[in-house]
């Protein structure tokens, strides 16, 4: 793996320096701390298919999704993920959220190793995932709910949460009645719900149309800005992962592992006319080109 | 101006295929002329006397009362049952030989078994509903249970979810709009089971009157009989359906009436 501190051609001398320590000096978030939140060491996921009554599994089939994955995310960093398909990114933020163990290798969060989900993380997931049957309110207090807070209580801080999410006047929707973006929005309330210190994103725009997803890309920046959380965010979208990143860390095809850590080397806040500069469109066509070497691209297939 | 305004157009467009039917079955049997088929109106006529006499008024909800009981009993039965092999492997391996033979095999095989056992009584009729009714409901219930979205148990799980907590707010709770879709299926069958198993015995309830109606080639009766399990089969569908509306409301949210 290598680490990668962006330079366009017009960087400046004072910037050309962070080459020695991309991840905190380029990577504009003031916010993050020099201590590993997350630390990913030499993890390895095989997928084995399972068999029948016995519930035996079969080594020779086994799909190596993930080898020897390292990186670490500071505390109140950004990091987004990006990769081909099948590269095993979502098994990775499954692994860190505690939902997915690891073969071998490990994952320490806060300094300890994760066995199980814990109270210290959260995650968005792609298809928002949300409880068909319940209102907004509820569902943002859903995990309030099973940690036995108070119901008042954890109505009260749904309701201001639906608030901060855009989404006033609908607490007492239901989420067939929302369309995706709001549903997303509750997704994201509802793991702020927890006071968690570490966001964990899977795609969760991926299903949005492009509109939405800019709008949800602004609104979850405006949000994550207020709160400091360390972030990781899984992504298929190249553009996403610099707007709204301190740092992008790209994998390879599968068996997946990170081949390069890129500092964003754009400062906070972000805004949307950073698209159009050079810097943007240079990172752009740099992660593009990292994704369409031969490596990564046809490493999965 | 739309009609939906002033009426309820699902209710206006059941009771108008009622109608509809009724016409025809009326129509057909005067043009038949056959003794087999009585007009609509006789039927109705016939209905009503046998509704007006004590015995059979008394023999109908005992019919009822067999009917819910055994129900209730396969509903007990099926819905534990389909649980276990929902959420464990291990009853799913021990139950499912034993549901998929009860799906499979015909009931009248069955029956006569529950006569050997328990005599020309009630309870014969309690087995044989129970029989008819229990493994659909077990069999839908362990589908219901295995389908639920993988992406809200992990959202549980991310949130530390205890075992029971899953099981209770989540597991369950999105289960049950097919869970209902197999207790449906169930009344449906208990209705049925009540009927063959009154009629093998034909003793007690309706099945004794069908059984008399036929030995006397009484055929305006037995119509009379088979319109009004119709009738009962169709109150008690429309009883778990309105159920099902009430508890799964969310699931018909959007959705065309």
């Amino acid at each position: 793996m290598s680490s990668f501190a962006w330079q366009p051609n017009e960087i400046k001398a004072r910037e050309l320096s962070t080459t020695m320590n991309p991840t905190i000096e380029a990577g504009a978030s003031a916010k993050a701390g020099s201590d590993p939140h997350i630390d990913v060491g030499q993890v390895s996921k095989s997928f084995r298919p399972t068999g029948g009554g016995r519930g035996g599994q079969d080594d020779s089939r086994a799909v190596v999704a993930l080898e020897d994955t390292s990186f670490q995310v500071r505390r109140g960093e950004f990091v987004s993920v990006v990769g081909p398909s099948g590269c095993g990114k979502t098994t990775l933020l499954r692994m860190i959220a505690g939902l997915s163990p690891v073969d071998t290798g490990q994952i320490n969060v806060g300094g300890k190793r994760v066995a199980g989900p814990g109270p210290d993380r959260a995650v968005v997931f792609q298809h928002a995932a949300l409880l068909p049957w319940a209102s907004v309110v509820d569902n943002i207090s859903f995990g309030l709910r099973l940690r036995k807070t108070p119901k008042a209580q954890r109505t009260a801080r749904a309701r201001d949460l639906a608030a901060l999410v855009g989404l006033a006047g609908f607490e007492n929707h239901l989420p067939g009645q929302l369309s995706g973006g709001m549903q997303q929005r509750v997704g994201l309330a509802r793991a702020l719900a927890v006071d968690p210190q570490i966001l964990l994103l899977d795609e969760p725009f991926g299903a949005l149309d492009e509109i939405t997803r800019r709008q949800m890309q602004d609104e979850l920046l405006r949000i994550w800005s207020g709160t400091g959380l360390t972030s990781l965010l899984i992504t298929h979208s190249v553009d996403e992962a610099i707007f709204l990143s301190d740092r992008i860390l790209v994998m390879s095809g599968r068996p997946g592992r990170v081949i390069e850590e890129i500092a964003v080397p754009m400062g906070r806040p972000r805004e949307r006319e950073m698209e159009r500069t050079p810097e943007f469109v240079d990172l752009r066509e740099h992660v593009w080109r990292l994704l369409s070497s031969p490596t990564v691209a046809d490493a999965h297939d | 101006m739309a009609l939906g305004e002033f009426v309820r157009t699902d209710v206006l467009a059941t009771v108008i295929g009622l109608l509809v039917a009724a016409l025809v079955w009326q129509v057909v049997a005067i043009v038949a002329d056959a003794t087999w088929l009585p007009t609509f109106a006789t039927i109705v006529r016939r209905v009503g006397d046998l509704l007006g006499r004590t015995d059979f008024r008394s023999q109908l909800l005992h019919s009822i009362a067999s009917m819910l009981i055994g129900y209730a009993l396969a509903v007990a039965v099926g819905l534990a049952v389909g649980m276990a092999m929902g959420m464990s492997r291990l009853a799913r391996y021990a139950f499912s030989i034993y549901v998929d033979i009860l799906l499979f095999i015909p009931p009248v095989v069955v029956t006569p078994i529950f006569f050997s056992i328990f005599g020309l009584s009630n309870s014969s009729v309690l087995a044989v509903i129970f029989i008819f009714a229990a493994p659909v409901i077990a069999s839908t219930s362990k589908v219901a249970l295995m389908t639920v979205d993988r992406d809200i148990i992990d959202a549980a799980s991310s949130f530390g979810a205890t075992r029971w907590q899953m099981t209770r707010l989540v597991v369950f709770r999105a289960a049950l709009p097919m869970i209902f879709t197999g207790l449906h299926l169930g009344i449906g069958r208990a209705v049925k089971g009540m009927i063959i198993g009154q009629l093998i015995i034909a003793v007690v309830g309706i099945g004794a009157f069908e059984a008399r109606f036929e030995q006397a080639f009484d055929s305006a009766g037995l119509w009379s009989i088979a319109v009004l399990v119709v009738l009962v089969a169709v109150v008690f569908s429309w009883c778990v359906h309105f159920a099902d509306r009430v508890v799964n409301a969310w699931a018909y949210v959007g959705q065309r009436q």
